[in-house]
């Protein structure tokens, strides 16, 4: 008896591709590596449980459906772009000598610019996810690498797509000693281990009634920007900050070491101290401080964060 | 052997490109590659035929336009009558 074709999880591919079309399939131009993902089509079939004298569900009819889930993968600066090309904002490229700066400052718009197809071979089965937007991504720090989970909703999948033929660069994460944090911008501080920020859209699913199935597109809804960091508790001036409602920007840089042109940098323009947790917890323990915080638009409307990504790739994003 | 393009036009060129089963290759080159390794990879990802372009074609140079010199336009001639 043959042994069962089943490959493990290292086996599969993710690639994505700018749809020209928003919803319509394109295969993808880039692929990358990623450490987890948990993108499902989503469908909610509608049971006929009916008075025919039987006390059994009858059959089952077919109900809306999207694709949703979740990439977790390391902060690569040559893969961001492509998802901030599909996140609600707007991304300005600059070309310099022999790299691009993207930047990507949030907009208010309910509906994004711009759709991605994301493709994804399991097993050597093709799953061709199109409209893709970003409703959400966190950046955070995993024993010393910089890393990034997106969350994605779809509309459609499309299925006459082929295995594409994957390739990849060679790029490689940020790591310990490529850090720098800037509370407020401009003061360096160096009393954090813990580094996580969180950008939600609050994505919404739109079904219309339509001749075919997927959804209609995703709108985004409330944006929800957070920042936390673990500091060691030296002062109350970050407390007083809290208490007297106190705004402070915030910035965060990746950089790799000796390669300027490779960053990426997430800055909250006016962000409140939303709670600060210090406490004696242990007698060996160091005493230290939680301080989560809010991102909130400037007064002169700026938007509530910016991200600068330093890159070789050049994304198309015209 | 059969020749293969590495052509993505988002990386920069000069720049490594891994393709799994295949090697490690600059980009905006083309490369000679063994059939056997090629068929391999086919049916490794279940292609009916071997890919030969990994990204894009590369773009042909352009010819170039006739000169205008007396000698140009004799050495045209010449090659027409051979």
């Amino acid at each position: 008896m043959a042994a069962p074709q089943v490959d493990i999880g290292a086996s599969g591919v993710i690639g994505v591709a700018i749809e020209s079309e928003q919803g319509v399939y394109e295969e993808p131009n880039k692929f990358f590596p990623i450490r987890s993902e948990s993108i499902q089509w989503e469908q909610e079939n509608i049971p006929r449980r009916v008075i025919r004298g039987t006390a059994d569900v009858i059959g089952m009819v077919r109900g809306d459906g999207h694709p949703e889930g979740s990439v977790d993968m390391e902060a690569l600066d040559d893969v961001l772009p492509y998802w901030l090309a599909a996140a609600r904002g707007e991304m300005t490229k600059e070309e310099n000598t022999d790299y691009f700066t993207y930047t990507f400052t949030p907009s208010s718009r309910a509906v994004p610019d711009r759709t991605l197809s994301v493709t994804l071979v399991r097993n050597e089965q093709v799953f061709a996810y199109t409209g893709m937007v970003v409703g959400s991504m966190e950046f955070s720090i995993d024993d010393g690498m910089l890393v990034l989970d997106v969350t994605l909703m779809g509309r459609d999948e499309d299925d006459s797509a082929e295995v594409p033929s994957e390739t990849f660069g060679e790029d490689w994460p940020f790591g310990a000693g490529s850090y720098t944090i800037e509370i407020p911008t401009g003061t360096v501080v160096e009393d954090t281990d813990e580094f996580t920020l969180t950008i939600d859209e609050n994505a919404e699913v739109q079904y219309r009634l339509l001749d075919r199935t997927g959804a209609a597109f995703i709108a985004f809804g409330d944006r929800d920007v957070t920042a936390s960091v673990e500091r060691d508790f030296k002062d109350k001036s970050v407390y007083d900050d809290f208490r007297d409602v106190t705004s402070r920007s915030l910035k965060f840089r990746a950089e790799q070491d000796g390669e300027e042109e490779r960053f990426i940098e997430i800055e909250l323009n006016r962000a409140f101290v939303e709670s600060h947790e210090v406490s004696l917890d242990d007698t060996g323990d160091l005493i230290r401080a939680s301080v989560e915080y809010t991102g909130t638009d400037t007064e002169d409307g700026e938007g509530s964060y910016v991200i600068r990504v330093g890159t070789t790739e050049d994304v198309d994003v015209e | 052997m059969t020749k293969i393009t590495v052509n993505l036009p988002n990386r920069p060129k000069g720049s490594m490109v891994g393709i799994p089963g295949l090697g490690r290759f600059e980009n905006g080159k083309e490369y000679d590659v063994d059939d056997k390794v090629l068929r391999r990879h086919a049916q490794r990802k279940g292609y009916m035929q071997p890919k030969t372009v990994f990204g894009e074609p590369l773009k042909k140079a352009a010819p170039k336009p006739p000169e205008t010199t007396e000698s140009a336009t004799q050495t045209t001639k010449e090659e027409g009558e051979s």
